[in-house]
């Protein structure tokens, strides 16, 4: 063998080895982004995190926030709102929120704040913020989409209702603290029990918390039942109902034209609970399925659940109606929260 | 452009045979294929080039075909062996067995290549051999200095903060031989990459991301009346890092960690008589893992271990050796998860036996280890190797084994998750390998198959809040590996060197214990199914150059295989350029290198980018002040 034929041969396997696809260039097609939105939180520090659209009418699904805007969304997508005509996307670990038009799911502004967790419209004008690591309320100018106002409150902040102009903000202290919207002034907290998870407005003058309980963490038995507590407009909680078991967190929704609150603690059973605390079960996923998300569509009175998985491959989205009955099933992204649906 | 430069590679190299000295090159002669000093019998062992700078990582990253896992230079780096964990690979230093006992990993990062004489991988080596961990084969590390007094070492610079420093100094007193190294190791790693989180990705750089090593390393030696030999070698590494974010992610949390690894040996060798020896062994080692951020507490991890074994070698007779051992690995840590500490003892007995037949010419040897734990027997491990000599160009090994992992103490007991009824994994295989030799040429081709049954995993247990350690899922592993090098005379004192190694694996999960079967029959996440490197050398005289290309098959950032999550194949070049400079006993060598020489944008892992074009600019020196 000479030089050169040794030369080529080492030439063709550096060259077999050099193969190397290109990035895809992402075609933006006309798409009226109406559909199923499904927030994916993705897995904590991988930034996968993504908000995909599903289509019933073509049973596609994709990523709407990439297909729009060419870009990834961020790490721990927390949850979504729709106020007035734009979406807040609430990245949590990447500090910001993706603020989209709803028409072509653009991005007309980025917010910068700390560890956001929800967004909540309290007026026209005027948005708050929630904060994992933040003491603090950030006060959102929905005009400028800029912060205007920090609100002390003392504790970390997650979900948020809005009563009667006060705003209900669930802490992971046990203690709903309440503000004053018109003012922004902190003006009460209210103790409940333990393992606050979730706030939902029950009516225009009730909002029910859901209580997951205490449980060891060393062996995952559970230490303190949970409770579903109903807090009205006095601020006072007006009524504790034990549930039978306890759990790390959990998920919870009311339906108007039930009358019932339907909650899961984050196992493969989904519940269902009248004003007056009589709890029957509602619906029992199958096995390996476990509840991660509950969202309520009054429009077609069905309930979303979302299944995480095991949060590195996509998750499930099942649609039910108020009966139980599985009207839809289909795949997310990473770790589905919720949905939100415009149709 | 890499067309091109292939193409004026592959021409370049005819005329620079120009070499007017003769060959006494600094750069240790380096054989690919092993011919000899395998841990497992019917197996094939690949040597790493010595001499080379940076950490144990850096050097399998461009000089095998493992995929290395690592998030950024200088960050947590393991390793995927015939498409397995880090876990199932065993991390043998001298012999001891340095996989933790908190996660059953080693960061390989951490070790750097300045301290280690030779190191090889032996893809498949077993349990029996091996011990706990080695389902997938084994990296071997060893110190073999030569014993002759020299002060020699190596300074280095490079892009983005790249520094290193190492310095030996090595003493003969009669019988008695010292080996003195200490190392300082630094990078700032704020390379540029492209955010693709950003419009237009811009170019930005990357932060948090410092690293800084400090290390010091000594041997002792001594020989008694020829029938005693004494080995000591004691390591110290102070590493400090900080921990860069994805892309997309808050850089709030600030995040860094220190480790403080010591790493102790003390062996004797004791010849009995010509055909008889024992050797024993003492060893010590202890690491402790410092987290920090601004959101959470700080982290405090620590674990040590005392090995204390004994080996028994034996010539039968012409046709038989015989080998046995007795070794105790007493482990404890203390970490969050388990803060008052836990512990354990892991007590085995090993033996081997082989029988060596002339015609045809034939090696068979049979070996199987017993291991106790907590009273309990850990999973039996026969171990079956056959080494034909077909022909005098062609051997033909083949390799059957049982092997296991020991859940590792996070597994078990961290609180929140830890689960007490774990079963150890267990794994067989079967593989058989033909190894070619002839002149210059050496080739080595391995068919593989590995089952790993209990295989333990982090799942979701009863709500997404909750996790728990659980034996998951089933898995089969199977592929070939291909490994060549060539050696091209041009005249006395130049040639050229090739070598390649290939490796392709199937590795699926075949059965997952829970009601979601949905994960069956697809490929683990982040195992590229193909990946391998090309080398070519061109030596003449006092100087060197050297071109290489890694390759790294596309594979899955999730587990369902979703194509949403298919990060793209990606190829590396690496060029070099290097000089010897002699003088009398004063050796030394100076070689600047480009790495990733097409500006390749490039991700092992989702969302964290790596870094573009970057060079290095090494000098070594050695200098022998004992003249024979």
């Amino acid at each position: 063998m000479n030089i050169n034929k040794f030369g080529c041969i080492v030439a063709a396997t550096l060259i077999a080895f050099s193969s190397c696809k290109k990035d895809e260039n992402l075609t933006v097609e006309t798409e009226n982004y109406k559909g199923i939105f499904v927030v994916n939180e993705g897995g904590f520090a991988k930034s996968n995190g993504s908000l995909g659209l599903y289509k019933p009418g073509t049973k596609t699904y994709f990523d709407a926030f990439k297909k729009a805007n060419g870009l990834p969304l961020g790490d721990i997508v927390q949850s979504m709102s729709l106020i007035g005509s734009n979406y807040y996307i609430v990245v949590n670990n990447s500090n910001k929120v993706e603020v989209v038009s709803q028409s072509e799911f653009k991005s007309v502004a980025t917010i910068i704040t700390p560890s956001p967790r929800y967004v909540l419209s309290v007026s026209s004008s005027k948005a708050y913020i929630s904060n994992f690591y933040n003491n603090s309320i950030k006060v959102l100018n929905l005009t400028t989409k800029s912060i205007t106002k920090s609100i002390e409150i003392y504790h970390n902040s997650d979900q948020m209702a809005l009563m009667n102009k006060k705003v209900f903000i669930t802490t992971f202290d046990n203690k709903l603290m309440v503000l004053n919207s018109a003012n922004d002034s902190l003006v009460d907290s209210i103790s409940t029990a333990s393992g606050l998870s979730k706030i939902v407005n029950v009516g225009t003058s009730k909002l029910a918390v859901l209580c997951a309980g205490v449980v060891d963490w060393n062996n995952g038995s559970v230490i303190e039942n949970g409770k579903i507590q109903i807090i009205n407009d006095s601020n006072k909680v007006e009524n504790s109902f034990a549930l039978s078991s306890g759990s790390y967190g959990g998920s919870m929704v009311y339906s108007s034209s039930t009358g019932y609150i339907y909650f899961s603690l984050g196992n493969n059973m989904i519940y269902k609970m009248s004003l007056s605390g009589v709890v029957s079960e509602f619906k029992t996923l199958d096995a390996g399925r476990n509840v991660y998300g509950l969202t309520y569509n009054a429009a077609n009175s069905s309930l979303y659940v979302t299944d995480a998985g095991d949060f590195n491959s996509a998750g499930k989205v099942i649609v039910y109606d108020l009966s139980g009955n599985k009207t839809l099933e289909f795949d997310g992204g990473i770790a589905p929260n919720a949905v939100l649906i415009n149709e | 452009m890499k067309a091109l430069l292939l193409i004026l590679t592959s021409l370049f190299f005819p005329f620079l045979h120009a070499a007017k000295e003769g060959d006494t090159s600094i750069w240790r002669s380096f054989e690919l294929i092993a011919t000899k000093g395998n841990v497992n019998s019917g197996s094939v062992k690949i040597n790493l080039p010595s001499s080379q700078d940076g950490s144990l990582a850096d050097v399998l990253n461009k000089n095998s075909a493992l995929f290395i896992k690592y998030y950024s230079p200088g960050s947590l780096a393991s390793t995927s062996m015939r498409g397995m964990g880090a876990q199932h690979t065993a991390i043998l230093w001298n012999g001891i067995n340095l996989q933790s006992c908190m996660n059953s990993i080693l960061d390989l990062n951490l070790l750097p290549m300045f301290f280690l004489d030779k190191a090889s991988i032996e893809t498949g080596a077993n349990a029996a051999a091996c011990g706990n961990g080695a389902i997938a084969g084994a990296i071997i590390l060893n110190n073999e200095s030569k014993e002759n007094s020299k002060v020699y070492g190596e300074i280095g610079t490079g892009s983005f903060g790249q520094f290193n420093f190492g310095l030996g100094l090595s003493v003969k007193l009669n019988k008695l031989f010292l080996n003195t190294r200490i190392l300082n190791r630094q990078a700032q790693n704020d390379f540029e990459y492209y955010n693709i989180f950003k419009a237009d990705k811009p170019i930005e750089r990357m932060q948090n991301n410092q690293f800084s090593q400090n290390g010091f390393m000594q041997e002792a030696s001594i020989s008694l009346k020829n029938k005693h030999f004494f080995y000591f070698n004691y390591w110290y590494l102070e590493t400090k890092r900080q921990l860069p974010s994805a892309l997309g992610v808050s850089l709030l949390a600030k995040e860094h960690q220190d480790d403080y690894n010591t790493l102790m040996l003390l062996k004797h060798d004791y010849k009995i008589n010509s055909k008889s020896s024992l050797i024993n062994k003492l060893a010590y080692t202890s690491e402790n893992i410092n987290y920090f951020n601004l959101y959470y507490p700080d982290a405090y991890n620590a674990a040590k271990s005392v090995i204390v074994e004994s080996e028994f070698k034996t010539q039968l007779n012409r046709s038989f050796e015989f080998s046995t051992s007795i070794n105790n690995t007493y482990q404890k840590a203390w970490t969050d998860g388990y803060r008052p500490g836990i512990d354990r003892n892991l007590s085995s007995v090993f033996a081997k036996i082989t029988w060596f037949v002339k015609s045809p010419k034939l090696k068979i040897s049979f070996a199987d280890r017993q291991l106790v734990y907590e009273s309990k027997l850990a999973p039996v491990t026969p171990d079956l190797g056959i080494e034909f000599q077909a022909s005098k160009s062609l051997k033909i090994k083949s390799n059957a084994a049982y092997s296991f992992r020991l859940p590792s103490f996070n597994d078990l007991y961290w609180q929140g998750g830890g689960n007490l009824n774990l079963l150890p994994e267990k794994g067989k295989k079967l593989e058989v390998s033909l190894e070619y030799k002839l002149k210059n040429f050496k080739g080595g081709l391995t068919g593989f198959f590995h089952h790993v049954d209990n295989w333990i995993l982090w799942v979701p247990s009863g709500g997404a809040s909750s996790w728990k350690a659980t034996n998951a899922k089933e898995i089969e592993s199977k592929g070939f590996e291909f490994a060549t090098e060539y050696k091209y005379l041009i005249s006395p004192n130049s040639f050229l060197k090739f070598y390649g190694r290939y490796q392709f694996v199937l590795s699926v999960n075949t059965d997952v214990y829970g009601a979601d079967k949905s994960l069956v029959g697809k490929q683990l996440f982040y195992t590229p199914k193909q990946t391998g490197i090309a080398n070519i050398q061109y030596l003449f005289g006092k100087n060197r150059v050297s071109l290489s290309s890694t390759f790294t098959g596309s594979r899955y950032s999730t587990a369902d295989n979703h194509a949403d999550g298919l990060l793209p194949a990606y190829s590396l070049f690496n060029f070099s350029l290097a000089r010897d400079i002699y003088y009398k006993t004063f050796k030394s060598s100076i070689e600047f290198t480009i790495s990733n020489l097409l500006n390749t944008n490039y991700y092992v892992f989702e969302n964290r980018p790596m870094p573009l074009r970057n060079y290095q600019l090494t000098y070594k020196f050695n200098i022998n002040y004992e003249h024979k």
